[in-house]
């Protein structure tokens, strides 16, 4: 057995109890609030519209969880990760820790030189970018090809936003009709693999090894 | 000893550790050494081996002192997880090293 079976072994492990499709339902609900969020700020305001989402996202979480520990791991079981796998995620958490302060960074930035940049094609690129940046770290660090396609499909969404909300075609600079077919595209991945999984795979039941 | 049996002895094939040359525990063994433990659920999923198996040759694999299980209640819910110990990897790393150096000696 190479070296490059056992890395593949190693590879194929990880993605058995990690790439379920749970991740992908959460990732949906992350990016279905930049599609609510701006038909919301009418009435709740900018900072409400955003902050209405915080216990959604709590309530989505727990409810993963309990999906993940009582439909999931019966089926797929449970895995400690070696050294080297470890630390490629900790890699992982510190690029996207990264990625999110400088989103932050060049966001306060964009504000504070521009007051007001969503109408220029600045906030667009900048978003594509980050988005782009941030799923292509996921995807490498992951070793889930189809993240490169999320943030292909995400990046892809301010833009054409941008552009159909120029050309008169949608509202909110685009983002609910964008990232709304985004998010729905990312929940229908996520869901069907699970669908999957669960049905593929029946529980394991015994006694303990 | 004499020269034909210490020649046999040195042979890689006559160093195949038995224990780990069949097909399940080699399976076994394998999911092991790729992770740094894993539960008997995961084991089943990935070598397709049953509970009775997968038991009767974790047995084993305990008995040459190459794998450990953790016993312990998450949530009041048992759970085991087992692991190689480090005689296991080193016996592990030592069968693949013997295998391919026994099938690089075979013709074409």
């Amino acid at each position: 057995m190479t070296t490059d079976g056992l890395k593949a072994t190693e590879r194929r492990a990880f993605r058995a109890v990690v790439d379920t499709g749970l991740w992908d339902v959460f990732l949906a609900a992350v990016f279905a609030m930049l599609a609510i969020a701006p038909l919301l700020s009418g009435t709740l305001g900018d900072f409400w519209s955003s902050a209405i989402f915080l216990p959604v996202y709590a309530a989505l979480y727990l409810a993963l969880r309990i999906v993940q520990q009582r439909v999931v791991v019966p089926r797929v079981g449970q895995v400690r990760f070696g050294p080297d796998r470890t630390a490629r995620l900790k890699r992982f958490t510190m690029v996207m820790l990264t990625v999110n302060v400088a989103a932050l960074v060049v966001g306060l930035a964009g504000f504070a030189l521009f007051e007001r940049i969503t109408g220029d094609w600045v906030f667009p690129v900048t978003l594509s970018f980050i988005l782009l940046i941030g799923c292509s770290a996921a995807a490498h660090f992951l070793e889930i090809p189809r993240l490169f396609l999320y943030g292909l499909l995400l990046a892809v969404a301010p833009m054409v936003g941008e552009w159909l909300f120029r050309q008169g075609y949608a509202s909110h600079h685009g983002f609910p009709v964008m990232f709304g077919i985004a998010a729905g595209v990312i929940a229908v991945v996520g869901l069907t693999k699970l669908v999957f999984v669960i049905r593929s795979q029946s529980p394991i039941v015994g006694d303990g090894a | 000893m004499t020269e034909r049996s210490a020649d046999s002895e040195a042979h890689p094939l006559n160093r195949i550790d038995p224990v780990i040359h069949a097909p399940a525990r080699l399976k076994v063994m394998t999911q092991l050494y790729v992770v740094e433990a894993a539960d008997a659920a995961f084991l089943i999923r990935q070598t397709g081996l049953t509970w009775g198996n997968l038991s009767t040759h974790l047995g084993k694999l305990e008995e040459s002192g190459y794998v450990v299980l953790e016993k312990g209640f998450r949530k009041k819910r048992p759970y085991t997880m087992i692991s190689l110990t480090s005689e296991g990897r080193a016996a592990f790393r030592a069968y693949r090293a013997n295998m391919q150096r026994a099938l690089a000696q075979l013709p074409d």
